[in-house]
Protein backbone atom coordinates (compact mmCIF):
# COMPACT_ATOMS: atom_id res chain seq x y z
CA UNK A 1 0.00 0.00 0.00
CA UNK A 2 1.12 3.55 -0.72
CA UNK A 3 2.79 4.85 2.53
CA UNK A 4 1.03 8.24 2.06
CA UNK A 5 -2.34 6.49 1.82
CA UNK A 6 -1.52 4.38 4.88
CA UNK A 7 -0.75 7.51 6.94
CA UNK A 8 -3.92 9.20 5.67
CA UNK A 9 -5.96 6.14 6.66
CA UNK A 10 -4.36 6.08 10.09
CA UNK A 11 -5.11 9.78 10.55
CA UNK A 12 -8.72 9.25 9.45
CA UNK A 13 -9.10 6.30 11.83
CA UNK A 14 -7.52 8.32 14.64
CA UNK A 15 -9.88 11.26 13.95
CA UNK A 16 -12.87 8.91 13.85
CA UNK A 17 -11.93 7.37 17.20
CA UNK A 18 -11.40 10.83 18.77
CA UNK A 19 -14.78 12.02 17.36
CA UNK A 20 -16.49 8.92 18.72
CA UNK A 21 -14.99 9.42 22.18
CA UNK A 22 -16.01 13.11 22.17
CA UNK A 23 -19.53 12.16 21.03
CA UNK A 24 -19.83 9.55 23.80
CA UNK A 25 -18.64 12.07 26.37
CA UNK A 26 -21.23 14.61 25.13
CA UNK A 27 -24.03 11.99 25.24
CA UNK A 28 -22.99 10.96 28.75
CA UNK A 29 -22.97 14.58 29.96
CA UNK A 30 -26.38 15.26 28.34
CA UNK A 31 -27.96 12.13 29.87
CA UNK A 32 -26.56 13.10 33.26
CA UNK A 33 -28.03 16.61 32.88
CA UNK A 34 -31.35 15.13 31.77
CA UNK A 35 -31.38 12.72 34.72
CA UNK A 36 -30.61 15.58 37.11
CA UNK A 37 -33.33 17.85 35.74
CA UNK A 38 -35.85 14.97 35.75
CA UNK A 39 -34.98 14.24 39.37
CA UNK A 40 -35.35 17.93 40.31
CA UNK A 41 -38.70 18.11 38.50
CA UNK A 42 -39.89 14.90 40.19
CA UNK A 43 -39.03 16.38 43.60
CA UNK A 44 -40.93 19.60 42.91
CA UNK A 45 -44.01 17.69 41.68
CA UNK A 46 -43.81 15.43 44.72
CA UNK A 47 -43.73 18.45 47.02
CA UNK A 48 -46.76 19.91 45.29
CA UNK A 49 -48.64 16.63 45.75
CA UNK A 50 -47.50 15.87 49.29
CA UNK A 51 -48.61 19.21 50.75
CA UNK A 52 -52.35 18.70 50.05
CA UNK A 53 -52.01 15.03 51.01
CA UNK A 54 -50.58 16.11 54.40
CA UNK A 55 -53.51 18.51 54.82
CA UNK A 56 -55.97 15.67 54.11
CA UNK A 57 -54.13 13.28 56.47
CA UNK A 58 -53.98 15.69 59.40
CA UNK A 59 -57.53 17.00 58.86
CA UNK A 60 -58.83 13.43 58.96
CA UNK A 61 -56.84 12.79 62.16
CA UNK A 62 -58.35 15.87 63.82
CA UNK A 63 -61.85 15.21 62.49
CA UNK A 64 -62.09 11.60 63.68
CA UNK A 65 -61.58 12.78 67.28
CA UNK A 66 -64.61 15.10 67.18
CA UNK A 67 -67.51 14.19 69.40
CA UNK A 68 -70.89 12.85 68.27
CA UNK A 69 -69.65 11.11 65.13
CA UNK A 70 -71.60 8.02 64.10
CA UNK A 71 -69.65 4.78 63.52
CA UNK A 72 -70.43 5.16 59.81
CA UNK A 73 -69.00 8.68 59.72
CA UNK A 74 -65.87 7.48 61.53
CA UNK A 75 -65.51 4.68 59.00
CA UNK A 76 -65.63 7.19 56.12
CA UNK A 77 -62.97 9.33 57.80
CA UNK A 78 -60.78 6.25 58.31
CA UNK A 79 -61.19 5.43 54.62
CA UNK A 80 -60.09 8.94 53.64
CA UNK A 81 -57.12 8.69 56.01
CA UNK A 82 -55.98 5.22 54.91
CA UNK A 83 -56.24 5.96 51.19
CA UNK A 84 -54.40 9.23 51.71
CA UNK A 85 -51.58 7.39 53.50
CA UNK A 86 -51.48 4.92 50.60
CA UNK A 87 -50.97 7.77 48.14
CA UNK A 88 -48.25 9.35 50.31
CA UNK A 89 -46.45 6.02 50.43
CA UNK A 90 -46.70 5.47 46.68
CA UNK A 91 -45.27 8.93 45.98
CA UNK A 92 -42.41 8.20 48.40
CA UNK A 93 -41.66 4.88 46.68
CA UNK A 94 -41.81 6.41 43.17
CA UNK A 95 -39.49 9.24 44.24
CA UNK A 96 -37.02 6.84 45.80
CA UNK A 97 -36.96 4.69 42.68
CA UNK A 98 -36.79 7.65 40.26
CA UNK A 99 -33.76 8.85 42.14
CA UNK A 100 -32.40 5.57 43.40
CA UNK A 101 -28.93 5.95 41.89
CA UNK A 102 -28.47 9.27 43.69
CA UNK A 103 -29.91 7.97 46.94
CA UNK A 104 -27.93 6.33 49.60
CA UNK A 105 -29.01 4.54 52.70
CA UNK A 106 -25.81 5.71 54.33
CA UNK A 107 -26.15 9.48 54.27
CA UNK A 108 -27.22 9.87 57.87
CA UNK A 109 -25.11 11.18 60.68
CA UNK A 110 -26.81 9.67 63.67
CA UNK A 111 -26.34 6.17 64.93
CA UNK A 112 -29.58 4.27 65.06
CA UNK A 113 -31.03 2.30 67.95
CA UNK A 114 -32.70 -0.63 66.20
CA UNK A 115 -35.18 -1.44 68.96
CA UNK A 116 -36.42 2.15 68.98
CA UNK A 117 -36.92 2.31 65.21
CA UNK A 118 -38.72 -1.08 65.11
CA UNK A 119 -41.02 -0.05 67.96
CA UNK A 120 -41.92 3.03 65.91
CA UNK A 121 -42.72 0.84 62.89
CA UNK A 122 -44.87 -1.47 65.06
CA UNK A 123 -46.74 1.56 66.41
CA UNK A 124 -47.32 2.90 62.88
CA UNK A 125 -48.96 -0.37 61.83
CA UNK A 126 -50.96 -0.92 65.01
CA UNK A 127 -54.21 0.36 63.48
CA UNK A 128 -53.81 -1.61 60.23
CA UNK A 129 -53.06 -4.81 62.18
CA UNK A 130 -56.08 -4.33 64.45
CA UNK A 131 -58.36 -4.00 61.41
CA UNK A 132 -57.40 -7.53 60.31
CA UNK A 133 -57.23 -8.90 63.86
CA UNK A 134 -53.55 -9.57 63.36
CA UNK A 135 -51.13 -9.89 66.19
CA UNK A 136 -47.74 -8.23 65.76
CA UNK A 137 -45.04 -9.76 67.95
CA UNK A 138 -41.59 -8.21 68.26
CA UNK A 139 -39.00 -10.75 69.28
CA UNK A 140 -35.86 -8.81 70.14
CA UNK A 141 -32.85 -11.10 70.51
CA UNK A 142 -30.46 -8.20 71.05
CA UNK A 143 -30.04 -5.64 73.79
CA UNK A 144 -29.67 -1.92 73.09
CA UNK A 145 -28.38 -2.67 69.61
CA UNK A 146 -27.04 0.56 68.14
CA UNK A 147 -25.84 0.35 64.54
CA UNK A 148 -22.42 1.95 64.26
CA UNK A 149 -22.64 2.51 60.50
CA UNK A 150 -24.38 5.81 59.84
CA UNK A 151 -27.62 5.05 58.03
CA UNK A 152 -30.27 7.52 56.92
CA UNK A 153 -32.96 7.05 59.55
CA UNK A 154 -35.96 7.81 57.30
CA UNK A 155 -34.80 5.47 54.56
CA UNK A 156 -34.00 2.65 56.97
CA UNK A 157 -37.45 3.10 58.50
CA UNK A 158 -38.99 3.00 55.02
CA UNK A 159 -37.26 -0.33 54.36
CA UNK A 160 -38.42 -1.90 57.63
CA UNK A 161 -41.93 -0.47 57.17
CA UNK A 162 -42.11 -1.83 53.62
CA UNK A 163 -41.47 -5.38 54.77
CA UNK A 164 -43.94 -5.14 57.68
CA UNK A 165 -46.56 -3.53 55.45
CA UNK A 166 -46.44 -6.45 53.01
CA UNK A 167 -46.69 -8.93 55.90
CA UNK A 168 -49.91 -7.21 57.00
CA UNK A 169 -51.37 -6.62 53.54
CA UNK A 170 -50.96 -10.22 52.39
CA UNK A 171 -51.76 -11.90 55.70
CA UNK A 172 -54.93 -13.79 56.50
CA UNK A 173 -57.32 -12.32 59.05
CA UNK A 174 -56.45 -13.27 62.65
CA UNK A 175 -52.94 -14.20 61.57
CA UNK A 176 -49.59 -13.36 63.09
CA UNK A 177 -46.73 -11.10 62.09
CA UNK A 178 -43.53 -11.97 63.94
CA UNK A 179 -40.69 -9.46 63.81
CA UNK A 180 -37.29 -10.74 64.88
CA UNK A 181 -34.20 -8.63 65.45
CA UNK A 182 -30.85 -10.35 65.82
CA UNK A 183 -27.17 -9.76 65.14
CA UNK A 184 -24.75 -12.14 63.52
CA UNK A 185 -21.11 -11.50 62.65
CA UNK A 186 -21.02 -8.08 61.01
CA UNK A 187 -24.76 -7.97 60.20
CA UNK A 188 -27.94 -6.73 61.84
CA UNK A 189 -30.73 -9.08 60.82
CA UNK A 190 -34.38 -8.06 60.78
CA UNK A 191 -36.87 -10.70 59.70
CA UNK A 192 -40.64 -10.58 59.34
CA UNK A 193 -42.63 -13.78 59.29
CA UNK A 194 -46.30 -13.79 58.32
CA UNK A 195 -49.08 -16.36 58.11
CA UNK A 196 -50.45 -15.06 54.82
CA UNK A 197 -51.05 -16.11 51.24
CA UNK A 198 -47.37 -16.79 50.46
CA UNK A 199 -45.72 -16.45 47.05
CA UNK A 200 -46.33 -19.08 44.35
CA UNK A 201 -43.09 -20.83 43.38
CA UNK A 202 -43.32 -19.66 39.74
CA UNK A 203 -43.34 -15.99 40.88
CA UNK A 204 -40.52 -16.19 43.39
CA UNK A 205 -37.64 -15.29 41.05
CA UNK A 206 -39.46 -12.12 39.92
CA UNK A 207 -40.77 -10.92 43.27
CA UNK A 208 -38.32 -8.05 43.77
CA UNK A 209 -38.44 -6.85 40.16
CA UNK A 210 -39.81 -3.39 39.39
CA UNK A 211 -43.64 -3.33 39.00
CA UNK A 212 -43.92 -7.11 39.52
CA UNK A 213 -46.76 -8.42 41.67
CA UNK A 214 -47.29 -12.10 42.41
CA UNK A 215 -50.23 -13.70 40.61
CA UNK A 216 -52.09 -14.36 43.87
CA UNK A 217 -51.32 -10.86 45.26
CA UNK A 218 -53.20 -8.93 42.56
CA UNK A 219 -56.54 -10.58 43.35
CA UNK A 220 -55.96 -10.42 47.11
CA UNK A 221 -55.04 -6.76 47.43
CA UNK A 222 -55.96 -4.34 44.66
CA UNK A 223 -53.69 -1.48 45.74
CA UNK A 224 -50.00 -1.67 45.06
CA UNK A 225 -47.66 -0.95 42.20
CA UNK A 226 -45.11 -3.67 42.89
CA UNK A 227 -42.42 -1.15 43.79
CA UNK A 228 -41.78 -1.69 47.49
CA UNK A 229 -39.57 -4.79 47.36
CA UNK A 230 -37.70 -3.43 44.35
CA UNK A 231 -36.97 -0.19 46.21
CA UNK A 232 -35.88 -2.08 49.34
CA UNK A 233 -33.56 -4.34 47.36
CA UNK A 234 -31.97 -1.44 45.45
CA UNK A 235 -31.32 0.59 48.61
CA UNK A 236 -29.89 -2.39 50.49
CA UNK A 237 -27.61 -3.56 47.70
CA UNK A 238 -26.00 -0.12 47.44
CA UNK A 239 -24.69 -0.36 50.98
CA UNK A 240 -23.70 -4.01 51.24
CA UNK A 241 -27.07 -5.13 52.63
CA UNK A 242 -29.35 -7.87 51.38
CA UNK A 243 -33.03 -8.77 51.07
CA UNK A 244 -33.98 -12.45 51.04
CA UNK A 245 -37.12 -14.48 51.60
CA UNK A 246 -38.56 -17.92 52.08
CA UNK A 247 -42.14 -18.57 51.12
CA UNK A 248 -44.69 -21.22 50.30
CA UNK A 249 -48.05 -20.49 48.71
CA UNK A 250 -50.89 -20.53 51.30
CA UNK A 251 -48.34 -20.97 54.03
CA UNK A 252 -46.86 -17.53 54.68
CA UNK A 253 -43.56 -15.83 53.96
CA UNK A 254 -40.50 -14.74 55.88
CA UNK A 255 -38.63 -11.72 54.55
CA UNK A 256 -35.18 -10.96 55.92
CA UNK A 257 -33.31 -7.66 55.75
CA UNK A 258 -29.58 -7.75 56.47
CA UNK A 259 -27.54 -4.59 56.96
CA UNK A 260 -23.93 -4.10 57.94
CA UNK A 261 -23.39 -3.08 61.55
CA UNK A 262 -20.36 -0.94 60.81
CA UNK B 1 -51.21 34.68 83.30
CA UNK B 2 -52.37 34.69 79.68
CA UNK B 3 -49.12 36.42 78.72
CA UNK B 4 -47.28 33.28 79.79
CA UNK B 5 -48.83 31.24 76.96
CA UNK B 6 -46.22 29.87 74.54
CA UNK B 7 -46.46 31.55 71.17
CA UNK B 8 -45.86 29.62 67.93
CA UNK B 9 -45.19 31.32 64.62
CA UNK B 10 -46.05 29.22 61.56
CA UNK B 11 -44.41 30.27 58.30
CA UNK B 12 -46.15 28.25 55.59
CA UNK B 13 -47.73 29.25 52.27
CA UNK B 14 -50.46 26.60 52.58
CA UNK B 15 -53.39 28.24 54.34
CA UNK B 16 -54.96 24.81 54.80
CA UNK B 17 -51.93 23.51 56.69
CA UNK B 18 -51.76 26.65 58.81
CA UNK B 19 -55.41 26.11 59.79
CA UNK B 20 -54.68 22.53 60.84
CA UNK B 21 -51.61 23.60 62.87
CA UNK B 22 -53.64 26.39 64.52
CA UNK B 23 -56.36 23.94 65.57
CA UNK B 24 -53.89 21.40 66.98
CA UNK B 25 -51.57 23.81 68.78
CA UNK B 26 -54.57 25.73 70.10
CA UNK B 27 -55.42 22.47 71.92
CA UNK B 28 -51.99 22.65 73.58
CA UNK B 29 -52.88 26.07 74.96
CA UNK B 30 -50.56 27.96 72.62
CA UNK B 31 -51.09 31.25 70.84
CA UNK B 32 -50.67 30.64 67.13
CA UNK B 33 -49.68 33.28 64.61
CA UNK B 34 -49.19 32.63 60.92
CA UNK B 35 -47.24 34.08 58.00
CA UNK B 36 -47.75 33.16 54.32
CA UNK B 37 -44.21 33.90 53.14
CA UNK B 38 -40.67 34.40 54.38
CA UNK B 39 -40.66 38.21 54.51
CA UNK B 40 -43.85 38.32 56.56
CA UNK B 41 -42.46 35.52 58.75
CA UNK B 42 -39.22 37.39 59.51
CA UNK B 43 -41.16 40.56 60.34
CA UNK B 44 -43.53 38.68 62.67
CA UNK B 45 -40.61 36.88 64.32
CA UNK B 46 -39.07 40.29 65.18
CA UNK B 47 -42.32 41.90 66.33
CA UNK B 48 -44.05 39.03 68.10
CA UNK B 49 -41.00 37.24 69.60
CA UNK B 50 -42.54 33.74 69.41
CA UNK B 51 -41.28 30.86 71.56
CA UNK B 52 -41.02 28.56 68.56
CA UNK B 53 -41.10 28.94 64.78
CA UNK B 54 -42.33 26.22 62.43
CA UNK B 55 -40.81 26.95 59.05
CA UNK B 56 -41.91 25.38 55.77
CA UNK B 57 -38.87 24.31 53.75
CA UNK B 58 -40.26 25.42 50.38
CA UNK B 59 -41.65 28.95 50.29
CA UNK B 60 -42.51 31.51 47.59
CA UNK B 61 -40.36 34.68 47.27
CA UNK B 62 -37.56 34.14 49.81
CA UNK B 63 -36.40 30.54 50.10
CA UNK B 64 -36.68 28.68 53.40
CA UNK B 65 -32.87 28.69 53.71
CA UNK B 66 -32.74 32.50 53.37
CA UNK B 67 -35.49 32.89 55.98
CA UNK B 68 -33.65 30.66 58.47
CA UNK B 69 -30.32 32.41 57.84
CA UNK B 70 -31.91 35.83 58.39
CA UNK B 71 -33.61 34.74 61.60
CA UNK B 72 -30.39 33.20 62.95
CA UNK B 73 -28.28 36.28 62.10
CA UNK B 74 -30.56 38.86 63.70
CA UNK B 75 -29.81 39.34 67.44
CA UNK B 76 -33.56 39.98 68.03
CA UNK B 77 -34.54 36.54 66.72
CA UNK B 78 -31.44 34.34 66.81
CA UNK B 79 -32.40 32.57 70.06
CA UNK B 80 -35.84 31.48 68.85
CA UNK B 81 -35.99 27.71 68.18
CA UNK B 82 -36.85 26.93 64.57
CA UNK B 83 -38.27 23.56 63.47
CA UNK B 84 -38.23 23.00 59.71
CA UNK B 85 -41.17 21.10 58.26
CA UNK B 86 -40.80 19.96 54.69
CA UNK B 87 -42.01 17.33 52.32
CA UNK B 88 -38.65 16.80 50.70
CA UNK B 89 -36.42 14.20 52.25
CA UNK B 90 -33.24 16.10 51.50
CA UNK B 91 -30.66 18.54 52.83
CA UNK B 92 -31.44 17.83 56.47
CA UNK B 93 -27.81 18.43 57.42
CA UNK B 94 -27.81 21.86 55.76
CA UNK B 95 -30.89 22.93 57.73
CA UNK B 96 -29.36 21.76 61.01
CA UNK B 97 -26.06 23.50 60.25
CA UNK B 98 -27.95 26.74 59.62
CA UNK B 99 -29.40 26.51 63.13
CA UNK B 100 -32.69 24.61 62.90
CA UNK B 101 -33.34 22.44 65.99
CA UNK B 102 -35.08 19.76 63.95
CA UNK B 103 -36.07 18.82 60.41
CA UNK B 104 -39.34 16.93 60.02
CA UNK B 105 -40.96 15.45 56.93
CA UNK B 106 -44.63 16.40 57.11
CA UNK B 107 -46.24 13.56 55.19
CA UNK B 108 -44.40 10.92 57.23
CA UNK B 109 -45.76 12.09 60.59
CA UNK B 110 -49.23 12.17 62.10
CA UNK B 111 -50.47 15.45 63.52
CA UNK B 112 -50.11 13.94 67.03
CA UNK B 113 -46.44 13.14 66.35
CA UNK B 114 -45.86 16.72 65.15
CA UNK B 115 -47.63 17.95 68.26
CA UNK B 116 -45.39 15.77 70.50
CA UNK B 117 -42.29 17.27 68.88
CA UNK B 118 -43.65 20.80 69.36
CA UNK B 119 -44.40 20.05 73.04
CA UNK B 120 -40.81 18.85 73.47
CA UNK B 121 -39.37 22.07 72.05
CA UNK B 122 -41.75 24.17 74.12
CA UNK B 123 -40.84 22.10 77.21
CA UNK B 124 -44.54 21.50 77.87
Amino acid sequence: MNPGLEISLLIIIFLLVVSLVVLLLIIRKKSKELAESTSKYAHMVAHQLLTPLSVIRWSAELLVKKENLTPEEKEFIHNIHDNDLGMIKTIGDVLTIADVKNQSLTTGTTQINMEEIINKVVKDFDEAAKKKNLQIVFNNQTKDLVVKKEYNREKLQRILSGVVENAIAYNDKKGDVVLTLSAENQYVIFSVQDTGIGIPEKDQTNIAKRFFRASNAVGYQQHGLGLTLFMIQELLEMCGGKLSFESKEHDGSTFTVKILQQ
Amino acid sequence: MTDQKPKILIIDDSKFLSTVYAEKFGELGCDVITADDGEEGIQKAKNEKPTLILLDGVLPKMSGFEVLETIKKDPDTMNISVVVLSNLDSEKEKWLQLGAVDYLIKAELSIDEISDKVKKYLSL
